[in-house]
C-alpha cells in the first residue's frame, strides 16, 4: 500500500508488526497518567485539609458546652504563636478575676482547667501573648 | 500513602475490575483491547450499582465486610471464568493507524489531564454546595447500612399568609426527589471499604474518573462509528482536542466534577455508553451489547432523573429518524426487535419488572413529578432559550462547526444511503443528526415537544452531540482539502486550529478558579465536628448560609435529618419566597425578638453557629446565650433554656 502525503494516519500492515503503541500499552500509559494526576490532586486536599499545613488559626471550646466545666480546650493551629494568655471575668466583663497564660505546641492543645468557669456568667477572654487584638471570648 | 494506594485499589474494585472482566467474557470477540478498558467503567458503575441496591432488600446490609464477600466473590467468579474462555480480544482500535496518531493521541490526553489537574488543584477541596448535600446521604448509607428514604423534616410557618411574621413549626416530613440512589451508592461503597472519608478529594476524583472515561467514550464512538470512513479516525481525535483540551472546565466540564453536579456526570457517561452498546448491538447484530446498552438505561434511571429525561428523547429522535429515513426500515426493524429475543435479555426485563413496581421506584417517578416535567412549558425559564444564548453554552465555535458537520454528513449520507458496505456509516449520521437536531429543539423550542423543564439544564445537554458533529467537521474539511496545495493544506488546518482556540482557550482561562477557601473549610468542618460531638437527641442546630463556607457539608458530621442543622438561607430567598418560614433568619439576624424567642422554642434549637464578624455580635446577651467555641471564623453560641 503505497502511503500519500495526506494519507499519514495510515500506515503498512508490515510496519503495525513492529508496532510498539498497541491498545494495551496504550491502557498502561492512560492509566499511569490518570493516577498521576489523582495523585497529585490527592495530596494537595490533604495538605489543604490539614488544620495546619499553610494554615494560621487557633479555636477555643468548652470542653464541655452543655454542663457545667472548668474545663476549655484550646488548639493552637497558628503559624508564629505558641503562648496564649487568658482572662477570667466576672459577669459582664466587670473585673478581671485571674490572668494567666498557657503554652500550647503548634499542632496541639491544652485544656485549661479552673474552678472560676464554673461561675455562670464568668468570661474568659484568649489571645495570643504578642497579639493583643487577635481576641476569642467564651462565656457561661 | 497507604490511603491513596488503597483509594486507588478499592476505586479499581468497584469502578474498573467488574465491568473490565464481564466485558471481556461477553464480548471481547467484538471490541478491542481499548474499548472494553474505556467500557468496563461505565459497567462496572452499573454492576456496582445494581448490587448495592439489590442488596439491602436481599438482607445484607451494606457493610465492608458484605460489600467485600460479595465483590470478591463476583470478581473471582468472572476471573476463573475468563481465564477458562481464554479470551480473546479484536483487532486494536487503532490498528492501521500510523505512530503519529498514536502519538498524537498521546500528546492529546496528556494535554487535557495537565489542563484538568491544573484546574482541580484550585477545587479538589470539599467546599461546593451540592457535593455537600450529595455526601450527607451517601455518608448516610455507610452509617445505616440501607437504602435510605430520601426525606427531610420540613419547616413551615404556622400563618403563611403571614410568612414573614409568623412563628415556624416542624410540620413533617417530605420526600426529595431530587436525589436518586444511583448518585450515591459508589461513594458509599469506596468509602465503607478504602476508609476514605466522603468528607475528601475521593467524591471529586471518583467524578474526574467518570469524566474521563466520558470523553474516552466520545473518541472510541466516534471511532466505531465512522470506523470505514477515512476521516472517521480524524473526527476521533478531534473530539479529545475540543472536549478535553479546549472547553475543559467549563460546561458539563471539570466545573461539574468540582460544583458536584453528580447526576449530570454519572449520566452523561451513561448515556454515551448506551448509545454505544445499542450502536454495536444495532449494527453488528449483538444481543449482549444490546442487553449492557438495556443495562446502563435501566441504571440510568436509578441514578438521573433529568439524563433519563433527555436520553428518551435522543432515543425516541433516532428510532423514529432510522424509521423515516433508511430504506430497508422493515428488515432493520425486524433486527432490532430480535434483539430482544435472548433468555438473558427476558428474565433481566422480568427481574427488572418486579424490583421496579414492587421493592424499589426511583423517588423521582411519581404522577406529580412526571406531569410537571411534561407539558407545554408555561414558567419563563422553561419556555426556552434564543440561540444565541444556547451557541453561548456550546460554545459559539462549536456549535457552528456541529451545523457545518450535520450538512457535511448530510452530503456523506446521500452517498452511502443506499449501498450495503455503508448501512453501518449511515445509521451513525442519523444518530449523530438527531441527537443534535432534538437536543437542539428542546432547548429552543420545548413547547413542540412537550418539555417542561429548565432550558439551561437542558442545554448543558447539546455539548457532547455539538462535539461529535463539530469533530465530523473539522475532520472532513481537512479530508476534502487534501487535493489544495501543501501550504495551503496547512494554512487551513492552522486557520481551524485558530478558529476553535480563540474562543477555547480563553473560555478555559476564565473558567478557572481563586485559591481555595481550605482555611475558612476547614474551621468550618471543626465547628461542625464539635457540635455533632456535643448535641443532644431533643436539639436541633441551626447555622448561616450566608457567610459560612462549605456550610452544607456540616450535616455530613451530624447525620440525624437532611435539614439538620437547619440554615438561614440566603436572604434573597425569603424575599422571592413570600410563604417561606422566616425563623431561620429571624432566629440569626434579630435573636432577642419575641418572633425569634418563640421560633427557638418550637423548633428546640441548641447550638447556633455564625460568622463571627458578621453575626457575632447579635448573641452578646449572656442571659440567653452562651458561647461555647470560637475560632478564626465561625463561632457557636448554645442557646439557655433555663
Amino acid at each position: 500500500m503505497k502511503i500519500t502525503r495526506f494519507q499519514y494516519f495510515g500506515v503498512k500492515l508490515s510496519d503495525m508488526r513492529k508496532e510498539v503503541l498497541t491498545d494495551k500499552v496504550i491502557v498502561c500509559l492512560i492509566t499511569i497518567f490518570v493516577i498521576a494526576s489523582f495523585a497529585v490532586l490527592f495530596a494537595v486536599e490533604r495538605v489543604q485539609s490539614s488544620p495546619l499545613a499553610g494554615k494560621d488559626w487557633w479555636s477555643v471550646s468548652f470542653v464541655s458546652p452543655l454542663e457545667p466545666t472548668s474545663e476549655i480546650l484550646i488548639e493552637n493551629y497558628t503559624t508564629d504563636h505558641t503562648t496564649f494568655r487568658y482572662e477570667i471575668q466576672s459577669e459582664g466583663g466587670a473585673r478581671i478575676r485571674k490572668e494567666g497564660s498557657v503554652n500550647v505546641e503548634k499542632g496541639s492543645s491544652e485544656v485549661l482547667s479552673d474552678e472560676l468557669l464554673l461561675d455562670l456568667g464568668a468570661t474568659v477572654i484568649f489571645y495570643p501573648a504578642d497579639n493583643t487584638n487577635d481576641l476569642k471570648t467564651l462565656w457561661r | 500513602m497507604i490511603d491513596f494506594i488503597l483509594l486507588i485499589l478499592v476505586s479499581a474494585f468497584f469502578l474498573v475490575v467488574p465491568g473490565f472482566l464481564t466485558v471481556t467474557l461477553l464480548l471481547a470477540r467484538r471490541l478491542s483491547f481499548l474499548e472494553v478498558a474505556v467500557a468496563s467503567v461505565p459497567v462496572s458503575f452499573v454492576i456496582t450499582t445494581t448490587i448495592l441496591l439489590v442488596m439491602p432488600y436481599a438482607g445484607l446490609t451494606l457493610t465492608a465486610l458484605n460489600v467485600s464477600i460479595i465483590f470478591g466473590f463476583l470478581t473471582l467468579t468472572l476471573l476463573t471464568l475468563c481465564w477458562r474462555k481464554r479470551v480473546t480480544f479484536a483487532a486494536d482500535l487503532f490498528y492501521g493507524m500510523s505512530r503519529f496518531y498514536r502519538i498524537l493521541f498521546f500528546v492529546l490526553f496528556l494535554a487535557m489531564i495537565i489542563a484538568k489537574t491544573f484546574y482541580f488543584i484550585n477545587t479538589i477541596f470539599p467546599t461546593a454546595t451540592d457535593l455537600g448535600h450529595h455526601m450527607y446521604w451517601s455518608q448516610w448509607i455507610i452509617q445505616e447500612g440501607r437504602i435510605p428514604l430520601y426525606e427531610k423534616t420540613i419547616v413551615d410557618p404556622l400563618d403563611p399568609e403571614q410568612a414573614a411574621t409568623s412563628p415556624a413549626a416542624f410540620v413533617g416530613v417530605e420526600r426529595i426527589p431530587d436525589f436518586i440512589i444511583g448518585e450515591h451508592l459508589i461513594f458509599s461503597a469506596v468509602s465503607l471499604l478504602s476508609g476514605v472519608s466522603v468528607v475528601s478529594s475521593m467524591p471529586s476524583l471518583l467524578l474526574y474518573l467518570v469524566q474521563i472515561v466520558t470523553i474516552l467514550l466520545v473518541f472510541v464512538s466516534l471511532f466505531r462509528f465512522f470506523k470505514r470512513e477515512s476521516w472517521g479516525p480524524h473526527a476521533a481525535l478531534w473530539s479529545i482536542f475540543l472536549l478535553g483540551v479546549l472547553w475543559s472546565f467549563s460546561g458539563a466540564q471539570a466545573k461539574f466534577v468540582s460544583g458536584g453536579v453528580v447526576g449530570n456526570i454519572f449520566g452523561n457517561m451513561l448515556i454515551l455508553s448506551s448509545i454505544y452498546f445499542f450502536f454495536i448491538a444495532l449494527t453488528e447484530q449483538s444481543k449482549r451489547a444490546f442487553f449492557f446498552g438495556l443495562w446502563s438505561n435501566v441504571v440510568l434511571v436509578y441514578t438521573h432523573h433529568l439524563s433519563t429525561f433527555i436520553f428518551a428523547y435522543v432515543l425516541l429522535a433516532f428510532i423514529l429518524s432510522l424509521l423515516i429515513f433508511v430504506p430497508a426500515r422493515m428488515h432493520l426493524l425486524r433486527r432490532a426487535l430480535a434483539l430482544f429475543w435472548a433468555p438473558y435479555t427476558l428474565l433481566f426485563f422480568i427481574g427488572l419488572g418486579l424490583f421496579f413496581f414492587f421493592v424499589h421506584i426511583p423517588s423521582y417517578i411519581n404522577p406529580e413529578a412526571i406531569s410537571s416535567s411534561v407539558g407545554t412549558p408555561t414558567k419563563s425559564t422553561r419556555t426556552g432559550l434564543p440561540l444565541a444564548q444556547l451557541m453561548e453554552m456550546a460554545a459559539n465555535a462549536r456549535y457552528l462547526l456541529a451545523i457545518a458537520g450535520m450538512l457535511a454528513l448530510m452530503s456523506v449520507a446521500k452517498k452511502v444511503r443506499t449501498s450495503a458496505q455503508g448501512q453501518n456509516t449511515f445509521i451513525a449520521i442519523v444518530l449523530c443528526i438527531s441527537w443534535f437536531a432534538v437536543i437542539t429543539l428542546m432547548v429552543l423550542y420545548p413547547q413542540y415537544l412537550q418539555v417542561n423543564i429548565l432550558s439551561t439544564r437542558v442545554a448543558t445537554y447539546i455539548a457532547y452531540p455539538a462535539v461529535f458533529l463539530s469533530s465530523i467537521a473539522l475532520a472532513l474539511l481537512l479530508l476534502r482539502a487534501r487535493t489544495l496545495p501543501r501550504y495551503l493544506y496547512i494554512g487551513l488546518g492552522m486557520v481551524l486550529f485558530f478558529f476553535v482556540a480563540v474562543e477555547g482557550i480563553p473560555n478555559n482561562i476564565a473558567s478557572l478558579r481563586d485559591a481555595p477557601a481550605a482555611e475558612e473549610a476547614v474551621q468550618t468542618f471543626h465547628t461542625a465536628r464539635y457540635i455533632g460531638a456535643h448535641l443532644p437527641q431533643d436539639q436541633w442546630a441551626l447555622k448561616d448560609h450566608n457567610y459560612i463556607t462549605a456550610d452544607t457539608w456540616m450535616k455530613i458530621f451530624m447525620p440525624r435529618d437532611y435539614s439538620n442543622p437547619l440554615s438561614r438561607a440566603f436572604f434573597a430567598r425569603y424575599e422571592s419566597q413570600p410563604r417561606r418560614e422566616n425563623c431561620t433568619r429571624e432566629m440569626i439576624t434579630n435573636p432577642h425578638t419575641e418572633l425569634a424567642k418563640v421560633c427557638f422554642d418550637n423548633l428546640s434549637i441548641g447550638p447556633i453557629a455564625v460568622d463571627t464578624k458578621e453575626d457575632g455580635v447579635s448573641f452578646s446577651d449572656q442571659a440567653k446565650f452562651t458561647k461555647v467555641y470560637e475560632n478564626n471564623e465561625v463561632s457557636v453560641f448554645w442557646r439557655k433554656t433555663k
